[in-house]
């Protein structure tokens, strides 16, 4: 029997050239802790601008760990930006500090307020010199517990992208460059102890500003509400609250699909009806894709009584509203989803008549219901307000 | 100047010499292969070089109606079961458990993992089973997740957003109607629409679950198949309906019938094909 045996020799030659008959490497600064890091640039042109520098004495201090909460997924304690006291706090005071914007009006609480779940109460908010934001603000909780994708198309992919978003949008704080806003926070004596303390630098960069802000919105989570006494045994559901329970968690309602317990949203993108013709395509946005036309991400219901008012575009003022857009079945369009299931029936075959056909007796049970997943002691927490008005 | 981005000209030489040596070696000891399981398996070889091969195993997730590929839509109303019965299909999601994949030798190796297929998502539309010990000639599987798998918020953390996809809700000790429902997950979800008695659009979600706190996973006999590292697992849905014959209804997730109904049909709803 003959034994084979196989000898590879491979030998690559590489000629590697860039000279002058090349088209010109791209100039700019290669330097990702500039503040004018280009992430294009391909060859450094000298340009780098830095952060101003000032001693930092630096004391560690404790780590924060969100802990595992009853009926929802593990928090994302990330390893890359570990929560520490002091991150919390320096991404507490630039929430709520209009410092982050181009003409120190705008903060992100502008938008993002504490008594309306982290959104706001009217349809639109507006931004730097009165522009208003194209779509309504989502309340803003419990992001540490699916981070997977953020806005109402899942155009960010985390906490720490998330936030350069609102910075440079004209409809937010309307930055047009990092070197701006750090030489701003760099000039200011009480942000280089605050940056100092929190990752002991003695300089500025935006990774710092992004990963402070990401460590304050993980700790923005409400899990406390009447419901989650109830699944500890400390709360007794009313006779309505708990009707309204069943219908929310059956077929009657079929609000359990789209907005599972406990979270109350799945993550997913999802068209509940409520346009026949989009005027915002959604998520067909950013992937391109026909049957993501007119897909917004499911937004969770939790502290929904206080985040009014209601949908992407902010179209529903009331509860009662919502819940009549779900009973009366929606519209019809090529993406909708197919668990609105009576857009042209309903289930009981009378004619005629479409949509889910609850009673006002259930329509006020499910109210009742999604009243529970108010959260008083969220929109209250003493750790989550304007730090500066302590 | 050196610049090491996409707009230099970079000039690649390769070149290979292969250069294949071939001798005999003595009768006693010849290296080789010598694990019947191993696709290099050598009979004449005394002697195990580590030089065995090992098969993976491509699981194919595909859903037909009677043969005919699904084109997912809420109305396009392309296929009818056996009642006549005009139905569109959007969405298919459901969960196989409890695998056993068989081998040539004998064996047999089992997996705790759960597998979770979505129409939603190509990257459930098949499974890799790495380090194998052959190419896989038997495969056993349960439909859905057995009482003991089946329990609320076991699977919070699992990937593909399978809990919040496939949570079968826990009724909190509340009757949703006459029936009590226990938690955990769905089996499948496939959502659609047909056309009722009446001529109109009508949305269904053939769901399917533990009901009345009755189990109805389906553990099936094993599938034979042709030695194969790829296979295609395909699901039949007009074959839910056939034996004993029901039809579309909208919502029937504490609808103890029809479930049972469900339960009765799955029969031959499942074929297993293999590619080669
Ligand atoms: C002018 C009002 C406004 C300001 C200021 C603002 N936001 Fe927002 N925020 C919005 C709107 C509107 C959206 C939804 C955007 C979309 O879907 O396109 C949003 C979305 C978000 C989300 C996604 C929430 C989710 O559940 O997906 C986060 C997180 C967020 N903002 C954080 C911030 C941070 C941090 C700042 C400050 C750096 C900030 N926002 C400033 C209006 C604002
Ligand atoms: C098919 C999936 C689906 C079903 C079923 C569903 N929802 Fe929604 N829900 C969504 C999506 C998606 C949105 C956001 C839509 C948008 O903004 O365009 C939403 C938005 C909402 C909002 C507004 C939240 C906010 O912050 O603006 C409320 C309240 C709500 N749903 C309650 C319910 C109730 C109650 C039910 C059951 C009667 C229900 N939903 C059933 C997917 C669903």
């Amino acid at each position: 029997m003959k034994k084979k045996i196989y000898f590879f020799t491979t030998i690559f030659i590489l000629i590697h050239s860039c000279d002058k008959y090349e088209p010109k490497c791209m100039p700019g600064c290669t330097d990702p802790l500039a503040c004018n890091f280009n992430i294009n640039a391909q060859e450094d042109d000298g340009s780098c601008v830095y952060s101003d520098e000032w001693p930092c004495n630096y004391q560690p201090t404790s780590n924060v760990i969100v802990e595992p909460v009853l009926g929802f997924p593990l928090p994302n304690n990330s390893f890359e930006n570990p929560l520490t006291e002091a991150g919390i706090n320096l991404g507490r005071h630039l929430f709520y500090d209009p410092i982050l914007s181009s003409d120190n009006t705008v903060s992100c609480a502008s938008c993002h307020k504490q008594e309306y779940a982290f959104g706001d109460k009217t349809q639109f908010s507006p931004g730097v010199g009165g522009v208003l934001s194209n779509r309504n603000t989502p309340a803003m909780l419990n992001l540490i517990f699916h981070e997977q994708s953020f806005d109402w198309d899942g155009k960010s992919i985390s906490l720490e992208s998330q936030a350069s978003r609102p910075i440079f949008n004209q409809h937010e704080l309307n930055n047009s460059d990092w070197c701006e806003v750090i030489s701003r926070l760099s000039n200011s004596p009480f942000y280089q102890d605050l940056f100092c303390a929190a990752f002991g630098v003695e300089k500025i960069d935006s990774s710092h500003v992004l990963n402070a802000l990401a460590q304050f919105e993980r700790t923005i989570n409400s899990t406390n509400s009447k419901f989650d006494q109830f699944l500890r045994g400390q709360y007794t559901l009313s006779m309505s609250e708990s009707n309204g329970l069943s219908i929310y968690n059956s077929e009657k309602g079929d609000c359990f699909h789209c907005h599972p317990l406990y979270l109350t949203t799945d993550n997913q993108f999802r068209n509940n009806g409520i346009d026949s013709v989009f005027t915002d395509l959604g998520r067909f946005n950013i992937t391109n894709n026909i049957n993501d036309r007119g897909l917004f991400k499911t937004p969770t219901l939790r502290n929904i009584e206080y985040s009014a008012p209601y949908m992407h575009d902010g179209r529903f003022n009331t509860i009662d509203e919502v819940i009549e857009h779900y009973n009366s079945g929606g519209f019809d369009s090529p993406t909708v989803d197919p668990l609105m299931k009576y857009i042209y029936t309903n289930p009981y075959n009378i004619p005629n008549e479409r949509g889910l056909y609850l009673t006002d007796q259930e329509k006020s049970d499910l109210k009742a219901f999604l009243l529970t997943l108010s959260d008083e002691s969220f929109i209250t927490n003493p750790n989550l307000s304007n730090p500066f008005n302590q | 100047m050196i610049c090491n981005t996409k707009y230099s000209n970079l000039r690649a030489l390769f070149l290979i010499f292969s250069i294949c040596l071939f001798f005999s070696s003595c009768k006693k000891d010849i290296y080789g292969c010598i694990d019947l399981n191993a696709d290099n398996y050598d009979s004449d070889a005394t002697i195990n070089d580590k030089s065995c091969i090992y098969t993976n195993l491509t699981l194919n997730f595909d859903n037909l109606v009677d043969g005919s590929a699904i084109i997912y839509g809420n109305n396009n109303f392309l296929f009818h079961n056996v009642n006549g019965t005009n139905y569109s299909v959007s969405k298919i999601k459901y969960v196989i458990s409890d695998l056993k994949l068989y081998f040539q030798n004998d064996e047999i190796v089992q997996f705790d993992e759960i597998i979770f297929f979505n129409s939603d998502n190509n990257e459930t539309s098949s499974y890799i089973f790495n380090n194998l010990p052959g190419l896989c000639i038997g495969m056993e599987f349960r439909f859905g997740l057995s009482a003991e798998n089946n329990i609320d918020l076991l699977y919070i953390n699992e990937d593909y957003n399978f809990h919040d996809l496939m949570d079968w809700p826990n009724s909190f000790g509340q009757s949703t109607s006459s029936v009590n429902q226990l938690g955990g997950y769905h089996y499948m979800q496939v959502d659609g629409r047909y056309i009722d008695d009446q001529g109109q659009q009508k949305g269904y979600s053939l769901h399917t679950g533990p009901t009345n706190g009755q189990d109805f996973s389906i553990l099936y006999p094993k599938f034979d198949f042709p030695p194969s590292a790829e296979i295609t697992l395909v699901m039949n849905i007009n074959n839910w309906y056939d034996n004993p014959i029901h039809d579309i209804k909208p919502s029937i997730m504490d609808d103890i019938q029809t479930q049972t109904n469900l339960f009765e049909n799955a029969n031959n709803v499942f074929s297993i094909i293999t590619q080669y």
